[in-house]
Parts: structure tokens; sequence; C-alpha cells
């Protein structure tokens, strides 16, 4: 009939010859061909495997998803759920989603500002709260679906979505580490919270003049008071490698004969003078960070805490990141 | 009126101006009566290219047809039967489901699909897929090889029969050779090296049919025989690069662990 779009016994558009059709078919390269030869993911076990899953699968979600408007639940509301208040804003609830999104980011900014303080797991805490909220907030609004099943669908998703944090703050942690001070140490005071990268030595040594996090060997001193024991994590800077003579003498601190370039971070608390060869495949890290109990620190062992070897070093200091006012870029 | 304007009642000459009308309407630039004639020519090297063996050339070719002539539902299956050939099934799949919602339920369409399915790997879909090709009015040999190829890939017995009756709707060669492709894409050499020797009774001077019983020999270690075949395919191409590598593989031919691998876990 005049007007129809398509024939009436075989169903061909009769818009073709008016219509633009791309008629080049999609291609695969060279280097895509030789992939699917090598790693054929897409198999016929695949898609057995497939074909096993998928009824149950669908009777699952069609058990708990009964009474839901399934065009309302497409796949682009599930994959923005990934952002709380996303999904609203995309389903025409600008404003419902803008109240799950701002707070979020503002959490997400706080406990990332204070990454590694106790108000950092607070923020985090509130945060996936928040999310929950959202994506439960949702599901609220799919109407004839009893309560409990809709509870178990928001769990489902809940969980579906905690991956992403679970991803980000397992690899997150294998980049960025965090270290908190439990006591005073001058320039650091107890609750501070440095930030520092691990991994950091991995390819290149430790450089003169790093801000580092290590760990000094076990040194035990007698004091007037009773035997003190230095052990434990720092922070400080390295000022001369293996090899170097370092001397600290009248306020003055050369390594082989020449002024330093670099001082450590506490250069007041320096004995009045000090001289360390340091061995080699070691570093000197002069200790004007490591609290002391009693009275300052000698001479001799100023001199023992100062050498410290390759590995251990623990990593390279990036930032005192808590408390916010304190905030100190380290490297 | 116009709602009785496009009405058949076997008056040719308003049925061709009415043609000629739609054409030109499709197409200004061209002279509407030479437009056909273009687009099949392309379909025609097509297929010249296709039964050498060029399956690019004739990928292009097929679509050189469609870009003058959108509605040649020759030209939709042979691009898709050639992605499938040149190793390109998710392509061919992707293609192929555009071309059916222009052509929805179109027997060859349905049948060019399923055979990219299957080599895919979704052996469930390609299987719905040729039952709904063959469900679809009309009879092809194309249909009846795409079931048999499912068939084959489901390990089932009765890919022989669709095949023989692939042959009986078209004596063309072009099947036969097709046919033993097939059965070489599942390694199957025995019954691929059948189907090429039909191929070659059909057709002696087609030097890609020599090729392929060549291949099929190859594959069945007969050395002599593949030797003999390709020596044949050269006589009648001597430009055949491919024919000349294997003549050489052939007279390499060593003791190898991977071919005494390969027969041992050979299907058939």
């Amino acid at each position: 009939m005049p007007g129809s779009i398509a024939c009436g016994r075989c169903g061909a558009s009769l818009r073709l010859a008016a219509t633009t059709i791309g008629i080049h078919p999609p291609r695969a390269g060279a280097l895509t061909k030789q992939w699917r030869r090598w790693v054929p993911l897409r198999n016929r076990y695949f898609y057995a495997v497939r074909d096993l899953f998928r009824k149950p699968l669908l009777d699952v979600s069609a058990f708990f998803l009964r009474g839901v408007d399934l065009r309302e639940l497409s796949s682009a509301v599930i994959v923005r759920m990934i952002v709380p208040g996303w999904a609203q804003i995309y389903r025409g609830q600008a404003r419902r989603g803008q109240l799950f999104l701002f707070p979020w980011l503002v959490l997400l900014f706080l406990s990332v500002l204070c990454l590694g303080s106790t108000a950092s797991g607070w923020c985090f805490g509130f945060l996936i709260s928040l999310h929950a909220m959202s994506i439960v907030d949702l599901f609220a609004r799919f109407e004839g679906v009893e309560r409990g099943r809709r509870l178990v669908v928001c769990f489902l998703v809940l969980a579906l979505v905690s991956m992403p944090y679970i991803l980000v703050v397992t690899q997150s942690a294998r980049v960025i580490s965090v270290r908190q001070f439990l006591a005073d140490a001058e320039p650091f005071s107890s609750g501070d919270v440095v930030l520092y990268r691990p991994r950091a030595y991995l390819n290149s040594g430790p450089q003169i003049g790093d801000v580092v996090i290590y760990r000094n060997r076990p040194y035990r001193t007698g004091g007037v008071n009773g035997l003190y024991v230095y052990d434990g994590e720092w922070v400080n800077r390295i000022v001369a490698a293996g090899g170097s003579h370092v001397v600290w003498k009248n306020s003055q601190l050369t390594v082989d004969g020449q002024p330093a370039e670099h001082l450590p971070l506490n250069a007041s608390r320096l004995p009045a003078a000090m001289e360390v060869l340091v061995p080699a495949d070691c570093f000197c890290i002069l200790p004007t960070t490591i609290p002391n109990p009693g009275a300052p620190l000698d001479k001799q062992s100023s001199e023992a805490l100062s050498i410290v070897d390759r590995t251990s070093i623990l990593g390279k200091v990036i930032v005192r990141n808590y408390p916010p006012h304190r905030w100190w870029w380290l490297n | 009126m116009a709602r009785f304007d496009r009405l058949e009642f076997g008056d040719t000459r308003d049925a061709k101006s009415a043609d000629s009308q739609s054409n030109s309407h499709a197409n200004d630039a061209a002279p509407a009566d030479a437009l056909p004639d273009v687009s099949f020519e392309a379909l025609r090297n097509a297929d010249l290219n296709r039964r050498k063996g060029l399956y690019e050339n004739a990928l292009r070719q097929y679509s050189r047809a469609l870009e003058l002539e959108k509605s040649l539902i020759a030209g939709w299956v042979g691009q898709l039967q050639m992605l499938v050939l040149i190793e390109e099934a998710p392509e061919a799949d992707v293609w192929g489901r555009k071309a059916l919602e222009l052509f929805p339920g179109n027997g060859e369409l349905l049948a060019a699909r399923a055979q990219a399915v299957c080599r895919v790997g979704d052996i469930k879909q390609a299987h719905a897929l040729a039952d709904a090709a063959m469900a679809a009015p009309g009879r092809t040999a194309y249909r009846w090889q795409v079931r048999g190829e499912v068939l084959l890939a489901n390990r089932q017995e009765m890919e022989q029969h669709c095949f023989s009756k692939a042959r009986e709707c078209d004596s063309d060669w072009l099947v036969s050779l097709e046919t033993a492709l097939i059965y070489l894409r599942y390694r199957f050499p025995a019954k691929a090296t059948i189907a090429a020797r039909a191929a070659t009774e059909l057709a002696p001077d087609q030097p890609y049919a020599w090729y392929v019983q060549g291949l099929s020999e190859m594959e069945l270690d007969q050395s002599r025989l593949s030797r003999q075949c390709f020596e044949r395919c050269l006589q009648l191409s001597p430009h055949h690069a491919e024919a000349k590598k294997r003549l050489l593989e052939v007279a390499k031919n060593r003791w190898s662990i991977g071919r005494l691998v390969r027969r041992v876990f050979r299907p058939r």
C-alpha cells in the first residue's frame, strides 16, 4: 500500500533507496584476527557455559524482580549506580540525585584528604552508607514489588557496587601506604599521618635528599634512668650515600669535606659534634626525628643510629596529609 | 487517485515508467536504466573473484554492487559469506544482524547469519537461525549448506544429507568446493577430499578447485596427490602464490610431532 515502509509479503524495507545505509561491513584488523586465533575467548565452550547458566540466572532474576518494569532497570541505570545519584539524575530526578551526589563527592574529598586518619575512616563509612542509601532509594521507587524482594535485590546490587570500592582500596594500598605517628617526634606530632610510596625504589635506588620512611636496627643504650631501646619506623631525609664521610661540627654538615646540600628534617636536635663513615650499601640518615624519652641522644648513639641499610628503607614519603592545617609536601 | 498509482495491472509501459521514476528518485546522478547493469556487473565480478578464492576482492565487489543498488539481497548475502570465509565471523554476525533489520525474515540472510554465529561458536543460536532459514519460503543450496555446517559443528551425523541436498539444489562446482572448505574448517579432511574431488570433476579447468583439493590431500598426508593437485593448479594459473607456497611445504614435508598429534586426535 502507498505509504507503507515495509513489504506486506516479506517485510523488506521499502525505504532502502531513499535512506542512508552504510554498505561497508565492519572489518577486523590483522592484530584482532591474530588475537582471536591465539585467545579464542568466545568459542563453543564459552557459549555452552553461558547456556548452562543462563536459565537458572533468568529464573532467579525473574523471581526477585517480579513486578519490576525492567525497562526502568536498564543496563544504563545499573551502570550509573556506580556513582550515587547519577542513576536518579539519569531517570529525571535531578534534585534527588544531587542530594546524593554532592554530599558523596564532599565525603570522598574529605576521606582522600585525611587518608589514613580516623576522620578518613568515618568519612569513608558515611560515603558507603550514602551510596547504599542511593541504591535503596532507587529500588524503593519500583512500585509493586514486595519489600523483602526489594531488599534482597538491593543487597545484591550493593554487593556488586561495592566491588569497585574494594578494588580501589586494595589497588591504592599497593601504590600509596599510610603511617600514623603515635608519639611526638619533632617536626611530627602524635596523630600526624604521612603518605608514602612503598614501590618508589623498585626500579631505582634512594637518592640523597629524599625524605624516606625507614626502620632502624634496634639499638640499646644505658641512660641515667635505665635502659632505652630505639626501635621503630621513622621519617627523615637521606643526607649521604654509602662510602661517604659525614661530619657535623659547628652547626655545619659536611659530606666528604664539602658542605652538604641537604640537611635532616630537624637539625637542631643533633649533638654538638659527630662523625659517621657510611658503609657501602648503606645510607646516612641522621636520627633527628627519633623521640627521646629521657636525655637527648649522645654522640655515640647518634652515630650508631645514623647508618641505615638499603633494605631498611620502606618507601619515599610524599606528604603529611593529616591534620589538614599541618599539610606539608615532604618531597 | 494517488493511493492506486502503484497497483499492477499488467501494463508494462506504466510499470516501466513507475520503475524509472523510483530509480531516478533513488539516484538522480545515475541514468535510471544503467544502474542495475553496473551493479550486476559488480556482482558478476564478485562471483568471479569468489571462484578464484580471492575473497577480499569479492567482498569489495559485493560492496560496490550495494553502493549502486542497496536492495540487492545477493550483495548483502555475499558480503556475509565473504566475511565468514576470511575468518571475520564476529563482524559477519554484526553485519548480518543489520542486514536482517533491513530484510527481516529473509532466508538467505538468516542462513548467512547462522553460519557466522556458528563460526563464532554459538551453536544453539546457529541452530535456531538455520531452522528459521529453512522455514523461510524457497530452497537454496546455501541454506542446506549452512544447515549441514551447523550439524557438523555440533558433531551430528546428518550433515552429509544436507550437503547432498545442497548439491541437488545447485549443481555448480562452487557448492562442492565450499562444502570442502567447510569440512576443512572443522578438520574433516577425508570428507573434504571427497567434496573437493567432486568440484574438480565438475570444473577441471578451475585452479582454485585444484588448490582446495590439494589442501585436503595435504591434510590427509597424501603428499604425492597433494603435490599433483598444486601442480595442476599452477598449470592453470602459473602465478598462484598460495599454491606455490603449499607446493614448497609439500616438498619439504618431513616428520613432525605436530602432524603426528593431529593425526592421532583427528575426529574421523
